[in-house]
């Protein structure tokens, strides 16, 4: 296919790799260590976890709620609680990246560099069980480009901050990142040739950009929501202008749900309408898949609804009986985009594995056949 | 009050004291969720209650109308409170849709009658119940409302009961059945200000509690729907569009039906029901749709979220529309089916949300009309919010059918989930008002005046 747009029409975007769950998962002790400063957790009302599928790291000090072992005040405002938080992480990552055993283990920095707060307050205290602390959540946001980021959706990290300082409580919805890669943006949903290849050795220009993008945020701002004192609700949180385009799209990097492996973080646009917003591809490398229903005789056909990606895909579908356990009762029950149930309730899954970048979606739902017409 | 477990993510307290396997301090992710779960009450008897009218007062149960509070002298524990989770068949959710949700912890206590109820009857049966608290993961599959959006955790705090089949029809039998659930909700309020002064006391707990009820068909965000109607005190483009009726919050304590589908129930109809309730911290506004940091529980869906149609590719109406968790017990495209277990078809729910500092100091406390236990004072305004409790009240009646045979289920199926995430409400609903508060219910237009009715009803009064 001859290249007939001007080089300056083709723009391209981050994708980027995500570390092994496994990794983590079996340097678990190592990475408390550079954490914390200890081995494993004291055992005494101390969790630490690393979530099987997506890697989370969940860290809590219940023994905080007990008042053992530490005197002294919270730190007085939030900027001060930021500003412990931010450093808790940015020291957390030095020694990930200083320990040479984690480093031969291909751990990378475990926490994002561009982090934006978005709700710092008191929790606890009185009728609670717990002691008053400070909570801190951040927003992660990636650059997607020279000029621009983009926020992560789904990833927070939210860290608690208790008397001196003290970091009590950990909670980090972020898969880290090994590296990145460029690949084409795309931006227009209407040519279906930019979605699709022909062959692996074809490379498809993109039509020229025509949605003015959003201003490069600078990396201190944030959506923060602001806490009153008073009674009655709180405003609606102040969202900045430039995080939307014209269109009322946004660029993101979207996270899975916990339950979902995947290997890359790819660029979708958020589109906002109704009720919901929905999400889609961004990029050469974006993925994602839904499953359509269609009612055929005495059965039921499920179909691979794939946008982006090259075109080249590998289908594996697997159901289960809705009243057995998921996990340990998957059946497979295809491997071509398209196929079909017999009567009854079912939870579905169909993955999809582009088969040139390497990048996977998910989609899952519960499905009910009937019988005869439906 | 004994044990501490942090399982993964969920952190509680709980123990086998005067109400059953009560559950205290519940977190997730460190985040509060309530003080105290239980189950505070049963009812047993062999007619279901007379209700001539509407007041509560006149309603009657039957001359075998009986109570227990789990692991009492009359209803003790057999056994102590198995942890479960060793296997995965152990905590699957005994009914489906909701074993598609993943719920790898759980707890579980069982409980028999010191005396058979019916005594020295040919229809004596023991009283024999079980608790089982099942706990989820966090995520978003299965979808947790029909857009699946919403990251949540699930809690299922389950209630089984069991008769025999019924020895001789000629004489009183188990034929009703009721158990009422207490929740004191107790979510975070995040107060900046109070560390600023230095102030730092007794937390208020302020909580806020909104009511709905779906539509059953589809109705777009700016559509034809918006009407000034009668009782819409408050013009509001995102609630009056996407719920029939609401509360939001509810302007005073409310006493109410969830489901009215069995028996005559004088002055509510099976329509007029409400479909859900949300609580969240009364320091934060919260959207609606949404509600990205709240307890949500619902109990029926509107009918839209149980079709397929709204899902399918290129629609993308609503991604997770039609998924079995959204139908209910006899889902039609025009009426959307309660989440109740098919076991036990003939089902009503009352749920009430008062101040929970009443029933404190007696948690197990239950009048033979539910709403009794409330109303015998005026309902106390919760515009601003309070420390709320949340009460669920399932009655089941035995049908025909389950005479000659064994009758018995689970309630409470549904359950609930909690929320505690980064606002995420698209920003179009945000611009479009779906912050924003009003009330469409039996209040009547002004809610300004003071509030006396605690049963208000998903209809214009």
């Amino acid at each position: 296919m001859p290249l007939n747009k001007s080089p300056s029409s083709f723009r391209s975007i981050r994708v980027y790799r995500l570390v092994d769950p496994g990794r983590l998962i079996s340097n678990k002790e190592s990475i408390h260590a550079a954490l914390f400063g200890f081995r494993a957790p004291s055992g005494n009302g101390e969790l630490f976890s690393v979530h099987p599928t997506s890697g989370y790291l969940f860290y809590s000090n219940y023994s905080y709620d007990e008042g053992r072992g530490d005197g002294g005040g919270l730190p007085p405002t939030s900027k001060d609680v930021e500003r412990i938080a931010k450093g808790f992480l940015e020291v957390g990552n030095k020694r990930i990246v200083a320990s040479p055993k984690l480093r031969q283990a291909g751990v990378p920095p475990l926490f994002p560099t561009d982090l934006r707060p978005v709700s710092i307050g008191v929790v606890g205290g009185g009728r609670t069980s717990s002691r008053p602390h400070w909570i801190c959540i951040f927003s992660a946001f990636l650059a997607a480009g020279i000029d621009r980021t983009a926020r992560v959706e789904g990833a927070t990290i939210e860290v608690r901050v208790g008397n001196r300082g003290k970091v009590i409580g950990l909670n980090s919805r972020w898969r880290p990142v090994l590296g990145d890669l460029l690949t084409g943006e795309l931006n227009d949903e209407a040519s279906p040739a930019d979605f699709h290849t022909r062959s692996p050795m074809e490379i498809v220009q993109p039509p020229t950009f025509s949605v003015s993008l959003p201003a490069k945020p600078a990396a201190s701002q944030g959506t923060v929501l602001h806490l009153h004192n008073g009674g009655g609700a709180l405003p609606a949180p102040h969202v900045h202008s430039n995080e939307l385009d014209e269109v009322g799209q946004e660029l993101v990097y979207n996270l899975p749900d916990d339950r979902e492996a995947v290997s890359f973080l790819v660029p979708m646009r958020l589109s906002i309408g109704g009720h919901h917003g929905t999400l889609t591809p961004a990029s050469r490398h974006s993925l994602s898949v839904e499953i359509f229903e269609r009612a055929s005789s005495g059965s039921l056909e499920l179909m691979a609804d794939v946008r982006g990606g090259s075109g080249k895909f590998r289908y594996a579908w697997g159901w289960s009986e809705i009243d057995d356990f998921i996990r340990t009762n998957e059946q497979r029950l295809g491997s071509s985009a398209a196929v079909r149930l017999t009567p009854g309730s079912r939870h579905v899954t169909v993955k999809v594995l582009d088969l040139l970048t390497g990048v996977s979606a998910t989609c899952e739902r519960m499905v009910v056949a009937l019988g005869g017409d439906q | 009050m004994t044990a501490f477990a942090a399982h993964e993510r969920w952190a509680l307290d709980f123990g086998l004291i005067l109400g059953g396997l009560v559950l205290r301090n519940v977190r997730h992710d460190r985040y509060h969720l309530a003080r105290d779960i239980r189950t505070a009450r049963i009812w047993v008897d062999t007619t279901p209650p007379s209700r001539p009218s509407t007041n509560g007062r006149d309603w009657r149960g039957g001359k075998n109308l009986q109570s227990y509070i789990l692991n009492s002298e009359e209803l003790p524990a057999s056994g102590g409170v198995s942890i479960l989770g060793t296997n995965a068949s152990e905590t699957r959710h005994p009914r489906p849709p909701f074993a598609a949700y993943e719920t790898p912890y759980g707890l579980e206590a069982s409980f028999r009658s010191s005396v058979d109820y019916l005594s020295g009857s040919l229809n004596q049966v023991p009283i024999s119940v079980t608790q089982r608290y099942l706990f989820g993961e966090y995520g978003k599959n299965p979808a947790h409302e029909p857009g699946a959006v919403l990251q949540a955790a699930r809690l299922f705090p389950l209630l089984r009961f069991e008769f025999p089949p019924v020895a001789d029809r000629s004489v009183p039998y188990p034929a009703y059945f009721r158990a009422d659930f207490r929740i004191d909700v107790d979510l975070d309020n995040i107060t900046e200000s109070e560390i600023k002064r230095n102030a730092l006391g007794p937390d208020k707990t302020m909580n806020k509690a909104g009511v709905f009820r779906d539509y059953d068909e589809l109705m777009g965000l700016f559509g034809a729907g918006v009407s000034a109607v009668k009782g819409h005190t408050v013009p509001n483009s995102i609630l009056s569009t996407l719920f029939a009726f609401y509360e939001k919050p509810i302007s005073a304590e409310i006493a109410s039906w969830g489901l009215a589908r069995v028996g005559e129930l004088p002055g509510v109809a099976y329509n007029e029901t409400w479909d859900n309730v949300h609580i969240w911290p009364a320091r934060r506004g919260v959207s609606s749709p949404g509600a990205f940091h709240a307890l949500h529980c619902h109990w029926r869906w509107g009918a839209v979220a149980g079709d397929p149609s709204p899902s399918g590719a290129g629609s993308g109406e609503i991604p997770a529309a039609g998924q079995p968790q959204f139908k209910g017990l006899g889902w039609t495209k025009s009426s959307g089916g309660p989440l109740i277990d098919s076991s036990l078809p003939l089902q009503n729910l009352r749920f009430a949300i008062a101040d929970a500092a009443d029933t404190e100091s007696d948690p197990n406390a239950s009048e033979q009309d539910f709403a009794s236990l409330f109303t015998k004072r005026f309902p106390r305004a919760h515009r601003a919010g309070s420390n709320v409790a949340l009460w669920l009240s399932f009655e089941v009646m035995r049908g025909m059918e389950h005479v000659g045979e064994t009758w018995g289920g689970w309630l409470f199926i549904n359950g609930l989930y909690f929320a505690h995430n980064v606002d995420e409400t698209p920003f179009m609903l945000r611009l479009a008002g779906a912050y924003g508060n009003g009330q469409r219910s039996g209040l009547g237009r002004s809610d300004d005046k003071m509030i006396s009715k605690w049963e208000r009803l998903a209809r214009d009064d």
